[in-house]
């Protein structure tokens, strides 16, 4: 059976472009002064310069779900303490394990929409511990691990439902 | 002050371990897959670890966003340039197989 279509937020009407080219050229302009620093006179070329990225930002995004900024805190120490756990685990496999390492393949059902979700939640699973995304075709993760991990479909729940409140969706029930 | 630099030289140690790691298990493990598995995660964590040891001796925070940055540049070049070489790799295997 094809687990249920999430519920997605409605995508922001075009009123709403607005507030966000506002927001995203003052981004490009702090993304410029961290570049390049204190010259002022740098900022002939930077006012433009975040004036196309803005563009190309408005003009390109898809209407479909998008980052809510206050679930951003939570996710980033999630991604922090996972780099870290990955970090050790990968280390440990190298320097212990070396040639005796059994990898193999798994495949994931992912429940969230398609587009930037799932995109994040692909590029993501590499982040965990053992796991290495290898293949998005529609809706199957295909997935590379480094070792057997009775854990590992656990965790990909998590990091799916935790991708899934970044982005306010709610995910459906895994099927049991 | 001085809290600061051994936090600091703790950090950056941390990183050349877990680069060193990432170097070793280039080399030790089997398969390109299992390659990609050192250099997608371990670097990204020895960089972070050397920002972090870098951050602290720094009082400029122009420079500190800057590191940052550099970090967060560099995760999604490296989670984004992994899938797209393992899918490479998939095609490539698919190829071989016909």
């Amino acid at each position: 059976m094809p687990p249920a279509e999430p519920s997605t937020a409605p995508p922001p009407s075009a009123p709403r472009k607005l507030p966000r080219a506002i927001f995203t050229f003052a981004f490009g302009l702090v993304l410029w002064k961290v570049c390049t620093g204190y010259d002022p006179e740098s900022w002939v070329l930077g006012i433009p310069a975040a004036g196309l990225f803005t563009y190309f930002v408005i003009t390109g995004a898809e209407d479909g779900p998008r980052i809510r900024f206050r679930a951003l805190p939570g996710f980033l120490v999630y991604f922090l303490v996972q780099s870290f756990r990955t970090g050790i685990d990968v280390a440990r496999h190298a320097i212990l394990t070396g040639h005796q390492v059994n990898p193999g393949f798994t495949q994931y059902r992912s429940r969230l929409p398609e587009g930037s979700p799932r995109a994040v939640f692909a590029n993501m699973i590499s982040l965990l511990p053992g796991t290495l995304s290898w293949s998005l075709i529609d809706d199957i993760h295909k997935i590379h691990m480094l070792e057997g991990n009775p854990l590992a479909y656990e965790e990909l729940a998590e990091l799916e439902a935790r991708v899934g409140k970044l982005y306010g969706i709610d995910l459906p029930e895994l099927p049991s | 002050m001085i809290i600061l630099e051994l936090l600091s030289a703790v950090f950056l140690i941390l990183g050349l371990f877990f680069f060193f790691a990432s170097a070793i298990g280039l080399l030790r493990f089997p398969d390109t897959l299992c390659r990609m598995h050192a250099l997608a995660k371990a670097d990204n964590l020895a960089l972070g670890c050397i920002i972090l040891g870098v951050i602290l001796r720094q009082t400029d925070l122009l420079l500190v966003a800057k590191l940052v940055l550099i970090w967060v540049i560099t995760l999604l070049s490296s989670a984004t340039g992994g899938f797209l070489l393992a899918q490479r790799i998939r095609r490539k295997s698919l190829q071989t197989s016909e």
